[in-house]
């Protein structure tokens, strides 16, 4: 970590005498000023905790634990210590996803492809992965779901396709479980319907271990750990290696090889978050190299807006659903289907 | 000026160049005199050409009322044709029935002296309502601003004058703050930057969410001069420092679906949104709390950030927002410059740069030097409660230049 120049540590100190200890965190005086002023509105009034607040801060406690929650999306996320802690990255996609399936968005002009425009009874309404004919509910699956972040997200930005959709959320830590149940409850505000199912499973078990998991998934995400152990010191931030679950953070191909070998086959649509390109090829490959998958499955990546490759995604092109033309702007194809 | 009525006495003067006003207005009715004729105890009448004008809008209302009674049916275009032309029929006809009024009373006090006293006072009444409707024809007939019903974004920003600038930027967001709170109008505070001693501002963006608080305000836009002792100054100098008042016209609700409908009216790669990251592989890698965006509008090199959010999306809203105004200013004053072009007309409005006006505090003077207002009281003014006087007087200035441009199109 570069140090800091002594000419931003006294002008920090010269605005406020507990503004240097930000600066731990924050790399320049504009940051440490905006943090401090999210801490003076965040934090309970009085000069001690605020003082506890920044020298937290100074021993790298990420500012959302301090806090108690992240913004995500249209929805504020409670934090936790011991859960991970929802990243922009994720928001990103996430929205980027809700936004491809919505109603006249995108790829799905103004309604269903294959189903009712503008809302379908006991169906899915405008668009969502689009009516899944014969009035079943569009069903998403988040695996590894932490806070419970991303089909909160989703559910908040469909929330006019409430009772069509059939949400379930796992994680294998209990913290991660109950948080998720409590975001889950406090962002529904006393609604009966789009209830998120939270349960605790192991994911590498695959479905068959869980009776929760529906027969069909129509939308799978995930944001796996997907940090290798190796590099686990030199490539993660203090504040995240010491704070943050390790059982959040570490892991490499397991959860890609995971995928192919026991989701696909219930899976209509997924969306993965990763760390490196390898991830991104390892299914990629695996998908092209099996006889029966390589004529069904596209796939595609997409990139954050800093530049980085952020997820894979793929969907089938049998399918019931016209995936291809709900994916259509959401990243790029690496892969198409043998003929 | 053409007339002031202060405290319900009416001054009324015999001269016809440049009336000179009590309470430190100067007068800047050069341009009202050239358009309106003063010929019997400062009656704004309106030039005959303007009167002209005024007829041919009774003849077409005359027309789109024949096709209303067939039962032709409007669109939108023409329902406001309708109503605007209605209104200048109507304001015509009361203009001249009281002018009809007036030179009667004119016409009985020579023949019959006796009368004198009581056609005074009768006319005394008159004359304002006349000349109220004079002014509400010359506004009838003048073509309706751009984004005239429109909430507005101001921009402010120090100028040349290091801390006091900040100062004098931040006086000025509280005038304008001052001035929404007494008129009851919502508003809030989309993002502002403090100085490190936090007594002033960096940059501010304030949204005025009162629809039509553009038309109102946008005559602020400008350099704002100060001139006065800060509070630093040891000495006991005075320091000449500005700042830049920016008025954009808010073109939607600050909303995240609106903001995303908006978004989606761009083409592919005319929009650049970059967040600043610290490099690294950030995702799990990492966790950030900055959510600062930056757009850049690629066709026209508009770039605009926002960062005071911990949400990355309503620091995105905010950008989207702030960025539509800036387009829909910059394209409304380009649309301006052609027209005048297309007159050829020499550049007498003021651009970004030039000192609109000057806050003079040794002599507790305020003065716009665009149309010459000049007003002695600057707590009133900064607290709010004299603002209007000041806008009245630009507004009403610039009433007169585009009377004027009207006068001119017609020659
Ligand atoms: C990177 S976090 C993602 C959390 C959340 N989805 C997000 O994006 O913020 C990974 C989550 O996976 C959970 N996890 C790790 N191994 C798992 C397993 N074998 N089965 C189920 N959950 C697991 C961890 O508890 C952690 O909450």
């Amino acid at each position: 970590m570069p140090r800091i120049p002594c000419r931003v540590v006294r002008r920090c100190a010269a605005v406020h005498p507990l503004l240097p200890l930000l600066l731990a965190e924050c790399r320049t005086f504009d940051e440490a000023r905006r943090e401090f002023q999210w801490l003076v509105d965040g934090v309970p009034p009085g000069r001690r905790r605020l003082a506890r607040a920044c020298l937290a801060r100074h021993r790298h406690v990420p500012l959302q634990y301090i806090l108690g929650s992240q913004p995500f999306g249209p929805v504020e996320i409670r934090c936790r210590r011991s859960v991970l802690i929802p990243r922009w990255e994720t928001e990103e996609w996430a929205s980027a996803l809700a936004g491809r399936v919505g109603p006249g968005r995108g790829g799905v002009p103004g309604g269903v492809p294959g189903g009712v425009p503008g809302g379908v009874p006991g169906g899915v309404p405008g668009g969502v992965p689009g009516g899944v004919p014969g009035g079943v509910p569009l069903r998403a699956v988040d695996l590894c779901t932490g806070t419970g972040c991303v089909p909160i997200l989703l559910r908040a930005e469909w929330a006019w396709a409430a009772a069509a959709v059939e949400w379930l959320a796992v994680d294998c830590a209990p913290a991660a479980v109950a948080l998720a149940a409590a975001n889950e409850r406090r962002t529904r505000a006393g609604r009966s319907v789009g209830e998120i199912r939270v349960v605790s499973g192991d994911v590498l078990q695959g479905p068959a271990d869980c009776s929760a998991v529906p027969p069909r998934i129509h939308l799978l995400t995930c944001n796996p750990p997907y940090i290798p152990a190796e590099r686990f010191l030199a490539d993660v931030s203090v504040s995240v290696r010491v704070y943050e679950p390790r059982l959040a953070l570490v892991g490499e191909l397991h959860f890609y090889r995971n995928l192919v070998e026991k989701w696909l086959d219930r899976t209509d649509s997924f969306v993965y978050e990763l760390g490196e390109f390898k991830q991104a090829k390892y299914v990629r490959d695996c998908i092209a190299a099996d006889g029966r998958l390589n004529k069904m499955w596209s796939v595609g990546v997409k990139f954050d807006s800093a530049g980085k490759i952020r997820c894979v995604y793929g969907y089938r092109n049998d399918a019931t659903l016209d995936y291809k033309s709900i994916y259509q702007e959401f990243g790029n194809l690496i892969y198409t289907p043998r003929l | 000026m053409w007339m002031i009525a202060r405290g319900g006495k009416l001054l009324i003067k015999r001269t016809r160049g440049v009336n000179c006003v009590p309470g430190g207005l100067v007068p800047h009715g050069r341009v009202f005199y050239s358009v309106l004729v003063g010929d019997e105890l400062n009656l704004k009448r309106l030039p005959n050409s303007l009167v002209t004008k005024a007829e041919s809008y009774s003849k077409e209302l005359t027309l789109l009322e024949e096709s209303l009674s067939r039962g032709e049916t409007f669109d939108e275009d023409k329902q406001i044709r309708y109503s605007r032309v209605s209104a200048v029929t109507d304001t015509l006809g009361h203009y001249r029935s009281i002018l009809g009024n007036i030179r009667e009373l004119n016409g009985m006090m020579a023949t019959d002296p006796a009368l004198k006293s009581e056609a005074e006072a009768e006319l005394r009444e008159l004359i304002p309502r006349f000349n109220g409707y004079a002014e509400r024809l010359l506004g009838e007939l003048l073509p309706p601003p751009a984004f005239s019903g429109k909430p507005c974004l101001m921009e402010l920003r120090p100028g040349v004058g290091g801390v006091e600038a900040m100062n004098f930027t931040q006086d000025l967001t509280n005038m304008y703050i001052n001035y929404a709170h007494k008129k009851r109008w919502k508003y809030h505070i989309l993002s502002q930057q403090s100085n490190e001693s936090g007594s002033g501002l960096i940059a501010a963006v304030l949204s005025i969410d009162e629809p039509g608080s553009y038309d109102r305000l946008r005559f602020e836009s400008g350099v704002h001069r100060v001139q006065r002792v800060p509070d630093t100054e040891t000495k006991g100098r005075t320091h000449t420092s500005t700042a830049a008042v920016v008025v954009l016209p808010q073109m939607g609700e600050e909303s995240a679906k609106e903001v995303d409908a908006y978004e989606r009216t761009f083409k592919p790669g005319e929009i650049r949104v970059d967040v600043k990251r610290a490099s690294g592989k950030g995702g799990q890698h990492v966790n950030t709390t900055d959510s600062a965006v930056r757009l850049t509008h690629i066709p026209s090199g508009i770039v605009v950030s926002m960062q005071d959010e911990r949400s990355q999306q309503k620091n995105r809203t905010k950008a989207f927002t702030l960025l539509r105004s800036r387009l829909a200013e910059k394209e409304r004053s380009e649309k301006e410059a052609r027209e005048r072009a297309a007159r050829r007309e020499q550049v007498t409005t003021t651009n970004r740069s030039d000192k609109i006006r000057t806050y003079n505090y040794p002599q507790n003077r305020l003065t716009d030097h665009r149309c010459g207002f000049t007003l002695h009281d600057i707590p009133g003014v900064l607290s709010g409660e004299r603002l209007d006087e000041v806008i009245n007087a630009m507004t009403q200035f610039n009433t007169a230049e585009q009377a004027k441009r009207l006068l001119n199109d017609d020659s």
